[in-house]
């Protein structure tokens, strides 16, 4: 069946076909939200969280985009919701404020640990998913809106509470910083395109949607 | 280092986001800096690579996670009581239920017209409540309602309610709706709050907002998940021009959504705009931006056109 008569089941209030839906999309949301958060707890919890809204709003959900664009989006959503709170309490009790550019290198505890989790496609996946984890907090965030929940810099500004010329410094230097840390690796750019020309993406768009 | 701006532009140019004027300029340097091209073309790179990121693995029981917590958001906090023997009268709700949702008749009174006078309604159950429970005579004007089911067969345990045999328009606060009410009023930037029901619910209420001390005084009992934020929206210098609409509904179904569709300056009238479906119980705090000709405190008789009178679904 495909996603989209499993979405008219449920929306019929079957709830076997919703649980097939959340089955297919889990991986997709889980990993968005986990890059979003860098806490595997608060990544589950969000992504779960962002299926019930998908169940408890189905009646709005009108088809345009897919349900997994869909979801996706609510996943992100609730991940810049929680990560605003987050930044309210922390605030609140004087700690290190999501916008401390001082703070350094975040721990790449929660992925690196535990490769086994992530399934990459291909060598170069995997060093991207590593290096991606080795990035501070805020340009982590940042980029991951942008590539792979495809934010625009604007909706980027507003769910981070900043202006376009801070979003738009904070992906470059995560990406010039993701560049440093694969060519330390050694393998990354070898194994990629040279050229230009052999790049399959360019500009914008939401990845792996 | 020199290049630092540009490679901020090379990576703009990887979203799309660079004018006319920067391309030129990033171009125009490219020309002439191998290591600015070296870097793009890796940026570039970096970027393909995101499309073979595969999806990490969700958690074993994620699924069954998230139908459980569906399931427990759809189980009533409180055993609805249509749902038990006992008050499968309609008695018994009047004076036991807290629930004072206001939308539907029972079957019993579905014959009764639309201008019928809730009042009247509600002291027949009233009258009928004391004597099935040691009710309170004195309960609020609860707008009850048993699942509206076929007529006179109450005798059935009600599994859900069924949306279909809602009957025509109600109002709660008592006066009958006419129709081509007087001096409408304009409303903006309406707003559809869910909160969290937690088995206290008042009947369909509505208020208009005069100052943020009042808007403060109605937030604090309400389980808005984010009270704060609609304070900081409506601060002092908002009222000194503008009123908030306020209006609590309670419904039988997380699913049902609303629209405010016509305003007095004594009554709202609400549409459901979405069906019930699913089997719970969910309270939303309904906000429109009015002029000043409201007036701070007052309360409006609240009118909620349920999802079958739509000619179209």
């Amino acid at each position: 069946m495909t996603d989209r008569e499993l979405v008219e089941k449920a929306k019929q209030g079957d709830q076997e076909a919703f649980e097939q839906l959340v089955v297919s999309n889990q991986n997709k949301v889980y990993a968005l939200a986990l890059r979003l958060c860098g806490d595997r707890e608060e990544a589950a919890d969000l992504a779960q969280e962002a299926f019930v809204k998908a169940w408890q709003g189905l009646a709005s959900f009108q088809g345009e985009s897919s349900f997994a664009t869909w979801v996706y989006r609510l996943a992100t959503n609730a991940a810049i919701d929680h990560l605003r709170k987050k930044k309210r309490r922390e605030e609140a009790a004087r700690l290190v404020s999501l916008d401390d550019e001082e703070s350094g290198w975040a721990e790449p505890a929660d992925w690196e640990g535990d490769p086994q989790r992530l399934l990459e496609r291909s060598e170069r996946g995997r060093a991207l998913a590593q290096a991606i984890g080795r990035l501070p907090d805020w340009q982590r965030r940042a980029l991951v809106l942008r590539e792979l929940s495809g934010l625009s810099y604007q909706e980027i500004g507003s769910a981070l509470e900043l202006d376009i010329g801070t979003v738009k410094s904070r992906i470059a230097r995560a990406r010039l910083n993701l560049r440093k840390i694969l060519l330390e690796d050694g393998n990354f750019f070898e194994h990629g395109p040279s050229k230009p020309s052999k790049n399959k993406d360019k500009g914008g768009g939401a990845r792996g949607m | 280092m020199e290049c630092d701006k540009y490679w901020e532009l090379l990576s703009a140019r990887l979203d799309g986001f660079l004018s006319a004027e920067e391309e030129g300029e990033l171009d125009a340097h490219l020309a002439v800096c191998p290591d600015c091209r070296a870097a793009g073309a890796q940026l570039a790179a970096l970027q393909g690579a995101f499309s073979e990121l595969e999806e990490g693995e969700a958690p074993e029981g994620f699924a069954q996670g998230v139908m459980d917590r569906i399931r427990a958001e759809e189980k009533p906090k409180v055993v609805p009581l249509f749902k038990r023997p006992q008050v499968r009268a309609l008695a018994g709700l009047a004076a036991c239920l807290v629930l004072a949702v206001g939308l539907y008749h029972t079957a019993r009174f579905s014959q009764k017209d639309t201008g019928e006078d809730f009042d009247w309604m509600v002291q027949s159950f009233s009258k009928d409540a004391s004597d099935a429970v040691s009710g309170d005579p004195d309960t609020p004007q609860i707008a009850a309602y048993a699942a509206p089911e076929a007529p006179a067969a109450s005798g059935e345990a009600a599994d859900g309610i069924s949306p279909r045999k809602i009957s025509p328009k109600y109002s709660v606060g008592g006066a009958a709706v006419s129709s081509g009410t007087p001096e409408e009023c304009a409303f903006q930037n309406d707003q559809y709050l869910w909160m969290a029901y937690d088995g206290d619910t008042p009947e369909p209420e509505a208020r208009i907002i005069g100052s943020a001390q009042s808007l403060e005084d109605f937030l604090l009992p309400l389980p808005l998940d984010a009270p704060a934020e609609i304070q900081t929206r409506y601060s002092e210098a908002y009222f000194e021009a503008g009123r908030l609409l306020a209006v609590v509904v309670t419904e039988p179904s997380g699913s049902i959504r609303h629209q405010i569709t016509q305003l007095t300056h004594g009554q709202v009238i609400i549409e459901q705009i979405s069906p019930y479906r699913t089997d719970d119980l969910a309270a939303w705090l309904i906000l429109a931006e009015v002029d000043s000709t409201f007036q701070d405190g007052s309360e409006l008789e609240v009118t909620v056109i349920p999802w079958e009178d739509h000619t179209n679904s």
